[in-house]
């Protein structure tokens, strides 16, 4: 069988923007249930009357971004920015 | 709070037919349901509209906060689950309170009970709900529970008196 040299991203760190009644703790849980990620940690930056700002790292390999920026959607968040990201390449089965 | 209205209003219909010197079970039954199915409406469409109005305004003051549409996301389905829950207990809290206010009047109507006694039955019945609703809003609060039994159980009692006040009878002394 061939091997073949697949490249995934294995951190994202976004600037995300939230309504104050979506809950951080449910946020997390759906984050962690997203195609390849292992660990997210999730930070309070900004809080604003209606709003709160979220700075949230996922780490893992092949995370699924369209699926993270659906989630993110979903609960009515929005990413401000994407402040950084890293990618690993691992041979797989082909 | 509904419940509360709606056996307040249960229980001085039931005061104001003693007191109009009606006897007869099936008028107080049938009048008593029919009530209870206006109220369940009434509250059904009252809660529909004013929370409909409320949750919708939130939204929309969430939707400039957050400079997007809030359609599809859990904020705008939270807010209609919430709209349909909040009419669906409006509606059934005071027409199921209604309901067990006239129970009596089932018995009455199949002669096991006396008129007298229906309505001594009815008016305990509705003296103990607004106890426990008071007591349960006590609760609640995190106050005496007891307190707030009492004041609901003083309204109940108002409105018996009031009734019986104003009646025809008692106003021109017949």
């Amino acid at each position: 069988m061939r091997r073949k040299d697949v490249v995934g991203i294995t951190k994202i760190t976004l600037d995300v923007m939230k309504p104050r009644e979506v809950s951080i703790v449910d946020l997390t849980l759906a984050l962690g249930k997203v195609h390849g990620v292992e660990t997210v940690e999730v930070y309070v930056t900004e809080v604003d009357v209606k709003t709160e700002t979220l700075k949230i790292t996922l780490t893992g390999w092949g995370i699924a971004t369209r699926e993270v920026e659906e989630l993110l959607e979903h609960y009515a968040a929005t990413i401000r920015s994407i402040d950084a990201v890293s990618a690993s390449k691992r041979k797989l089965l082909a | 709070m509904n419940a509360f209205d709606g056996a307040l209003t249960m229980m001085g219909f039931v005061v104001g037919t003693y007191i109009s010197g009606l006897r007869d079970p099936r008028v107080v039954l049938t009048t008593g349901i029919s009530a209870s199915f206006a109220m369940g409406v009434s509250g059904f469409v009252g809660a529909l509209l004013t929370e409909k109005a409320e949750r919708e305004r939130k939204v929309r003051e969430l939707e400039r906060a957050m400079l997007k549409s809030l359609d599809g996301t859990i904020i705008a389905t939270a807010s209609k689950v919430a709209i349909l829950l909040a009419a669906i207990v409006d509606a059934v809290a005071p027409a199921l309170t209604a309901l067990i206010i006239s129970s009596p009047f089932i018995l009455s109507c199949m002669e096991f009970i006396d008129y007298d006694i229906a309505v001594l039955a009815s008016l305990a019945i509705s003296m103990l709900l607004l106890y426990a609703l008071g007591s349960y809003l006590g609760k609640i609060s995190g106050g005496r529970s007891w307190v707030y039994g009492v004041i609901m159980l003083m309204a109940g009692v108002a409105v018996a008196l009031l009734i019986t006040l104003s009646s025809p009878g008692a106003v021109i002394g017949g």
